[in-house]
C-alpha cells in the first residue's frame, strides 16, 4: 500500500502551526510559523515546513484540515473545523483523561469542558479584551525590557509577587513601569502578572465548571511561571506538554484521519465547514 | 477669602485659586510626571506666583483626583467624582446642566447632578483603556501624529473608519491593517474618536440620556471629540475649554463651603 499522511494546520492570530500524522496516529512532522498580514501564504509555509520536517512530499498528504482564527485561509485543505473542537481533540489525544482545557493564545483565552469521548459540553471565551491573553504578557514584557520567553525563568526567583491591580493591558503597562520606578523587583512584577492572568483564567474556567483533569494549551502554556501560578491558584496539578502549542493542529489532523477512516475520498470532498 | 483646588489626574495636574467662591484668580496645568505629590506642590507654587500671593494668604487647600492623598499641603481631599460634578455645574451655571460627561486620560464617567451639583447617579469606566484618552495617546504613538495635532488631523476626515475591536490593544492590529490598506490617517483617527464616543454613549444611556450633555475632562480641548459625540449621541454636546478644570474648581468651591462651616 502506498504511504499516506494527513495534516492539520492551525492558523492562530500570532503563529501558524502544522502537524503531519501517519495512518497509525504517529506525529511525524510539525512546524511553527509566525503570522504576517499575508495569512494564506503563512498557512501554506507552515504546512510545507511540516512536510519537510517529516521528510515527505506534500503529495503524500492526502487530507488536510484547517483550523484556528485564520482557518478559512487554509485554501489548500479539504476540511475546516473550529479551533474549539480541534483543541479539545488534540488535548484529549495527548492526555486522554482531560475534562477541561484552558487555551491561552496570542489574542484570546478559552475554557472548554469535555466529556469522556471528547464531546464538548460547554465552553467560555474572551476574545474581546486583551487582558488575560498572551498579548497582555507581550505588552508588559516589553515595558520591562524582557522577551516573553524570559518570563518563566525570571519569575522563578520571585519571593513576593507584586499585586497588579489593573485589568486592562494598557493600564497594566503603566502600572508595571510605575512599580519598576518604585523599586520593585522585576521578578516580583512578572510573577504578579502571571497571578493576574491566572485569576482571570480561573474565573473563565469557573463559568464552565472546574473539573479534573485540566490541560493547559496555547502559546502561553510554554511559560513555566504561568503554569506555576495557575497550579498555585487552583491548588492542583495541570497537564502541560511540550506539544501544547500544536494541540489545535493535532486535533485538526485527527479530524482528517477520521474522515479518511470513514472512507471519504478526499478527491471528491468539497471544502467543507464542520460545526 | 482664597481657596485652592488642586486636581492631580493620571494625565495632568490642574490647579485654580478661587476668590470668595466665585472668581478664578489663577490657574495652572502641567502633565503629571514622576511623583504626584511633588507635582501638586509645583502647581500650587505656580498658582501663588501668578496671583502674587503668599502661601499664608490661601485660606484653604483642597486636593482631588487620583493623586489627592499624596499632596502634603492639603487640608481636605475630595473624590474627583464629587468635585467634577460641582465644578462643571459652576462652569456651565447659566445653562443649568444635569448630565455631565467626563472623559479623562484613564477613565470616563457619565454623571447626573442635582440643582446644587450634587451627584444623583453615575456610571463609570476606569478599567478599560478603550473609552479613555489613553486610547488616543496610543494611536498618536503608533500612527506618528503628535497629540497636539491629533484632533486637527481627525477633523479632516471625510469617511471615518469604524474600529470593530472593543480593546485598545487588539484594535492596534486593526488600525495597522487599515494603514496597510491605504486608508487615510484622518479617517482612522476619526474612527477612534467615534469609538470612544460610542462607549461614552453607552455610559450615558445607563444613567439615561434625557438632557443636554456637558463635557468635562481632558478631551474637552479636542474638537474631534465633540464632533464624534455630536454624531454618535445625535445631539449637540456642550463644551468649553475651561471644563478641563472642572474638578479643580469643584474642589476649590467645596473647600470654601467647608471653611464656612468650620468658621461657624
Amino acid at each position: 500500500m502506498q504511504e499516506k499522511y494527513v495534516a492539520g494546520v492551525d492558523v492562530g492570530s500570532t503563529t501558524a502551526k502544522a502537524i503531519i500524522l501517519d495512518m497509525d496516529r504517529n506525529i511525524v512532522g510539525k512546524s511553527l510559523q509566525n503570522v504576517s498580514p499575508k495569512v494564506a501564504e503563512d498557512a501554506e509555509t507552515a504546512f510545507l515546513k511540516a512536510c519537510q520536517d517529516a521528510g515527505i512530499d506534500r503529495e503524500k498528504v492526502v487530507l488536510i484540515t484547517g483550523t484556528g482564527y485564520g482557518r478559512l485561509k487554509v485554501r489548500f485543505g479539504q476540511l475546516i473545523v473550529t479551533e474549539i473542537s480541534c483543541h479539545a481533540k488534540g488535548a484529549q489525544f495527548i492526555f486522554p483523561k482531560t475534562r477541561l482545557t484552558l487555551d491561552i493564545g496570542g489574542q484570546d483565552t478559552k475554557a472548554i469542558r469535555l466529556g469522556e469521548n471528547g464531546e464538548i459540553i460547554d465552553f467560555s471565551m474572551n476574545d474581546k479584551c486583551s487582558a488575560g491573553t498572551g498579548r497582555f504578557l507581550d505588552v508588559c514584557a516589553d515595558a520591562l525590557g524582557f522577551s516573553v520567553s524570559d518570563l518563566g525563568p525570571i519569575s522563578e526567583k520571585s519571593r513576593r509577587p507584586v499585586k497588579i491591580t489593573s485589568t486592562c493591558t494598557v493600564f497594566a503597562e503603566t502600572e508595571v513601569s510605575n512599580q519598576l520606578a518604585r523599586g520593585r523587583k522585576p521578578e516580583d512584577i512578572v510573577n504578579g502578572l502571571h497571578y493576574s492572568i491566572a485569576e482571570r483564567s480561573i474565573s473563565l474556567m469557573r463559568r464552565v465548571g472546574i473539573v479534573d483533569e485540566i490541560t493547559f494549551t496555547g502559546g502561553v502554556s510554554r511559560n513555566t511561571g504561568m503554569v506555576r501560578a495557575l497550579e498555585d491558584k487552583l491548588g492542583r496539578k495541570i497537564n502541560v506538554s511540550p506539544l501544547s502549542q500544536w494541540f489545535g493542529a493535532i486535533g485538526a489532523a485527527l479530524f482528517a484521519l477520521e474522515e479518511l477512516e470513514k472512507g471519504s475520498d478526499p478527491k471528491f470532498m468539497p471544502m467543507e465547514v464542520k460545526q | 477669602m482664597i481657596t485652592a483646588g488642586i486636581d492631580i489626574g493620571t494625565g495632568s495636574t490642574k490647579g485654580v485659586l478661587l476668590e470668595d467662591n466665585e472668581k478664578i484668580i489663577a490657574r495652572a496645568i502641567k502633565p503629571t510626571k514622576g511623583s504626584p505629590g511633588k507635582m501638586a506642590t509645583e502647581i500650587f507654587n505656580e498658582l501663588l506666583e501668578t496671583s502674587k500671593l503668599d502661601k499664608g494668604e490661601v485660606d484653604y487647600i483642597a486636593s482631588t483626583g487620583y493623586g489627592r492623598y499624596m499632596m502634603e499641603e492639603r487640608q481636605i481631599q475630595i473624590s474627583d467624582l464629587t468635585t467634577t460634578g460641582r465644578g462643571a455645574k459652576f462652569i456651565y451655571r447659566d445653562k443649568n446642566p444635569s448630565l455631565i460627561l467626563d472623559i479623562g486620560t484613564q477613565s470616563s464617567r457619565a454623571i447626573r447632578v442635582d440643582e446644587r451639583g450634587k451627584i444623583i447617579q453615575f456610571k463609570m469606566n476606569e478599567r478599560c483603556a478603550a473609552g479613555s484618552g489613553r486610547f488616543i495617546e496610543r494611536c498618536s504613538r503608533y500612527l506618528v501624529v503628535p497629540m497636539e495635532k491629533i484632533s486637527e488631523t481627525a477633523m479632516k476626515s471625510t469617511d471615518p473608519q469604524k474600529i470593530s475591536s472593543v480593546c485598545a490593544v487588539l484594535s492596534e492590529t486593526e488600525i495597522i491593517n487599515h494603514v496597510s490598506q491605504g486608508i487615510p490617517v484622518e479617517d482612522i483617527l476619526m474612527g477612534v474618536f467615534m469609538s470612544i464616543a460610542d462607549r461614552a454613549g453607552t455610559l450615558l444611556k445607563r444613567v439615561k440620556l434625557d438632557a443636554p450633555v456637558f463635557l468635562a475632562g481632558g478631551l474637552v480641548h479636542m474638537p474631534a471629540m465633540k464632533k464624534a459625540l455630536d454624531e454618535v449621541l445625535d445631539q449637540e454636546v456642550i463644551s468649553v475649554p475651561e471644563a478641563h478644570f472642572s474638578a479643580a474648581i469643584g474642589a476649590a468651591r467645596l473647600g470654601y463651603q467647608r471653611l464656612q462651616k468650620i468658621k461657624k
